[in-house]
C-alpha cells in the first residue's frame, strides 16, 4: 500500500538533515540546499506520485534533489562548484547504506562538538557559516591571508568530524551489554 | 586523507578551484572512500550550522556564544533559544542608542561611499561590513559604490551604484526604491505578509523570488530571474505577472503597453556603435556629422561621496541601464573602445560585475592615449583584456571565471579632456 501524505511528510522531515546534506554536496550552498529540500517535499505530494515504502521515497528524494541541484548549477553557470555525476552517485550510494538517523545524530553531535572548539575557531565558523561570508571576506575580517583561512577551516572540519564520530561511538550501545 | 586535500576540497566547494584542481577533486573522490566520507561530513557540518544560524537568528555573533546548552537538550529548547537570542540581541549586542527600533538589515558587503539615514535625521556615512541598520534609507552615493545587505530571514539585497532604497520590516518587509537599482534574493515570505516594493511608477508584491529592479523618475524596469512577481503600474492600476526570465517596464505613460517580455539574452559578444541615443547611459549623445560618427561625449561624474576630501570629478561615458545585464565576460574577454580626446590623457576603463545576482567586484585598467595611434580624425582604439584589469578592492579576491557585466565606463580623471566615444564592444577570444 502506498505511503499516505502524512507518512510522506513524516519521512521527509525525519530525513531532512540527510537530504539537506545531499543537496549541499551537489550545490555547495546551505540556503540553496534548503530550497531544494522544499522543492523535493512539494513534488513528493504530486498526485501522480506513489511511494511503496520509505526507502523508495528516500531514494526518489535523493535523485530529485541531485537533479534539481545540477539543473540550478547549469542555469546559473556554477558548474565549477559541481562534481562529476559519477562522483555524486558514488557519494550518494554510500550514504544510503547508512540510516537517515545516523545523519541526524551527526548533526546533533556537531552541536556538542562546537562547544569544545577554541574562541578563535568559533569566530571563524561563525563568520563562515553563521554569517555566510566567503573565505575571502573572513580573511579580511580576522586579518589573515586567504590560505590561512582555508588551512584553519580544513583542520577544524577534520577535528569536528573526528569529534562527531567519537561521540556517536560513545553513545552507541556496547556489544555484550 | 591529507590536510591539503581537505583544503582543496573546501576551495572547490567555494568555487575557488581552477579546472585542473576541480579534476583533481573529482579524481580524489573517485578513488578515496575517506575523501567521500570527509565530503559527507562537510555537508552535514555546513548545513547543520546554517540551520542553527537560521534558528538562532544570528545577527552579531562575536558577543554571543555558539551553543549555550548541551546538545541533548537542544531540540526541546529550540523555541526558548530563539527567544533568548532575540533578548540578547536587543539587550546586549545592540548598543543602547539602537534600542528604540529593532535592527532590520545587516550589511554584508560595503564598497565605496555608502550611507544610511532615517526619518529622525540620523546619518551614518562610515558604514562597514557587518554594520546593523535600523529601518531607514540606504544609499550608494556614486556609480562605483556597492552595498549588499541581509534581512534576518536570509533575504538579500544588492544595491548597485547611485541607488537610494528605503527599507523597513515590522513583520512585513517594505522597500521603496527612489532611484537606482537593486537585486533581491527573497526567501519565502508568509502568504499574508508578502514583501512590498514600491518605486515612483510601480508597486510589487513578492513572496519568494530573485529579481532585479531599476528605477528612474519616470519608469521602472523589473527583471525576474526566479519565481514570480506581481507588478502594478501606478499610473493606471494595470497589473502584470512576471515570471522567471521575463521582464516588464512600467512607466508614467499609460498609453504604453504593460508588456511582459523575455529578458534579453546576454552573451560574450556585445557591441554598440551608438546609432541612436542609448537609453539611460551617461554622456551626451551626438549624431553623425559628415565623417564624424555617432558618439557620446563625456559628462562629469562624482567620485567619492561629496563630503570626503578625496572626492573628485571625473568625466565619463557610462554604459549600463537599470540593472540589466549588458554582456557576459570571462578572463580572456576584451573590452574595446573607439575614442578620441582633445589632448593626450590617461583614461580609466571600468567594469562592474555580478555573479549569480551578487556583486563580483569592480575592475579597472588605466590606459594612456599615447599608446593608441590616432587616425586622421583623431579616433583611437583601446583594447583591454579582462584578465589584465585590476580589482579595485581586496575582496572578493579572485577573478571570476565568468560574470555578468552590469555597468562599464570610460573616463578621464580630474581633467576634462574632451573625451568622446564612438564604439564600445566586448569580445571573447576562446
Amino acid at each position: 500500500m502506498a505511503l499516505t501524505h502524512p507518512e510522506i511528510i513524516r519521512t521527509l522531515l525525519a530525513a531532512r538533515p540527510r537530504l539537506l546534506a545531499a543537496a549541499w554536496v551537489v550545490v555547495a550552498d546551505a540556503h540553496l540546499a534548503e530550497d531544494i529540500f522544499q522543492t523535493v517535499s512539494v513534488r513528493a505530494m504530486e498526485p501522480e506520485l506513489e511511494f511503496a515504502s520509505e526507502p523508495a521515497l528516500l531514494s526518489w528524494a535523493h535523485v530529485v534533489a541531485r537533479r534539481e541541484g545540477l539543473q540550478w548549477l547549469r542555469k546559473h553557470r556554477r558548474e565549477s562548484v559541481g562534481l562529476d555525476e559519477d562522483v555524486l552517485e558514488l557519494v550518494e550510494s554510500e550514504w544510503v547504506l547508512t540510516s537517515v538517523e545516523q545523519t541526524s545524530r551527526e548533526a546533533e553531535m556537531l552541536a556538542e562538538c562546537l562547544k569544545t572548539v577554541s574562541e578563535a575557531s568559533r569566530r571563524l565558523l561563525e563568520l563562515r557559516y553563521f554569517e555566510d561570508r566567503s573565505c575571502g571576506e573572513v580573511a579580511d575580517v580576522i586579518g589573515c591571508g586567504l590560505d590561512a583561512v582555508y588551512q584553519r577551516l580544513s583542520r577544524l572540519h577534520r577535528a569536528l568530524k573526528t569529534c562527531i564520530e567519537t561521540r556517536i561511538a560513545q553513545n552507541e550501545p556496547q556489544l555484550g551489554t | 586523507m591529507k590536510d591539503h586535500e581537505v583544503e582543496l576540497l573546501l576551495r572547490h566547494r567555494d568555487g575557488q578551484a581552477d579546472a585542473g584542481q576541480s579534476a583533481k577533486v573529482n579524481e580524489l573522490l573517485r578513488r578515496d572512500p575517506e575523501a567521500r566520507a570527509m565530503l559527507r561530513s562537510l555537508a552535514v557540518q555546513a548545513t547543520a550550522m546554517a540551520d542553527l544560524a537560521a534558528t538562532l537568528r544570528i545577527q552579531s555573533p562575536p558577543q554571543r556564544p555558539l551553543l549555550p546548552v548541551s546538545a541533548s537538550r537542544w531540540k526541546a529548547m529550540r523555541p526558548w533559544l530563539s527567544a533568548a537570542a532575540m533578548v540578547m540581541l536587543l539587550g546586549i549586542v545592540i548598543p543602547q542608542e539602537l534600542r528604540r527600533e529593532p535592527a532590520v538589515l545587516t550589511l554584508m558587503v560595503v564598497h565605496g561611499a555608502v550611507s544610511w539615514t532615517n526619518d529622525h535625521g540620523e546619518l551614518q556615512s562610515d558604514l562597514a561590513d557587518g554594520a546593523v541598520l535600523r529601518a531607514g534609507t540606504l544609499a550608494t552615493e556614486n556609480d562605483e559604490a556597492v552595498a549588499e545587505a541581509r534581512f534576518a530571514d536570509g533575504t538579500r539585497l544588492m544595491l548597485g551604484g547611485g541607488t537610494r532604497l528605503t527599507f523597513s520590516d515590522s513583520g512585513q518587509k517594505r522597500l521603496m526604491l527612489h532611484e537606482g537599482t537593486f537585486t533581491a534574493e527573497v526567501k519565502p515570505q508568509p502568504a499574508q505578509r508578502p514583501m512590498l516594493v514600491r518605486t515612483t511608477t510601480a508597486a510589487m508584491e513578492v513572496l519568494g523570488t530573485v529579481f532585479t529592479l531599476g528605477n528612474t523618475a519616470d519608469q521602472t524596469l523589473l527583471n525576474v530571474d526566479q519565481g514570480r512577481v506581481q507588478l502594478k503600474r501606478l499610473v493606471d492600476g494595470g497589473t502584470a505577472q512576471v515570471t522567471a526570465d521575463q521582464s516588464v517596464r512600467a512607466s508614467i505613460d499609460n498609453a504604453a503597453s504593460l508588456k511582459v517580455e523575455p529578458q534579453p539574452e546576454s552573451s560574450f559578444h556585445w557591441r554598440t556603435d551608438l546609432t541612436s541615443p542609448p537609453e539611460g547611459w551617461k554622456g551626451t549623445w551626438l549624431p553623425q556629422d559628415g565623417t564624424t560618427p555617432n558618439r557620446m561625449a563625456a559628462v562629469p561624474r562624482l567620485v567619492g561621496n561629496g563630503v570626503n576630501p578625496s572626492s573628485a570629478t571625473h568625466y565619463c561615458v557610462m554604459v549600463g541601464y537599470l540593472g540589466q545585464r549588458l554582456a557576459q565576460i570571462r578572463p580572456e574577454s576584451v573590452v574595446n573602445v573607439r575614442y578620441r580626446t582633445r589632448q593626450p590623457a590617461t583614461l580609466r576603463v571600468f567594469v562592474n560585475l555580478c555573479v549569480d545576482h551578487r556583486w563580483a567586484g569592480n575592475f579597472e585598467q588605466a590606459v594612456s592615449s599615447n599608446e593608441h595611434p590616432a587616425d586622421k580624425d583623431g579616433w583611437r582604439q583601446a583594447s583591454v583584456r579582462f584578465a589584465d584589469m585590476q580589482r579595485m578592492i581586496v575582496q572578493p579576491r579572485d577573478l571570476p571565471p565568468q560574470a555578468d557585466v552590469m555597468m562599464m565606463f570610460l573616463s578621464s580623471y580630474e581633467r576634462a579632456v574632451g573625451l568622446e566615444v564612438a564604439e564600445i564592444s566586448i569580445t571573447s577570444q576562446p
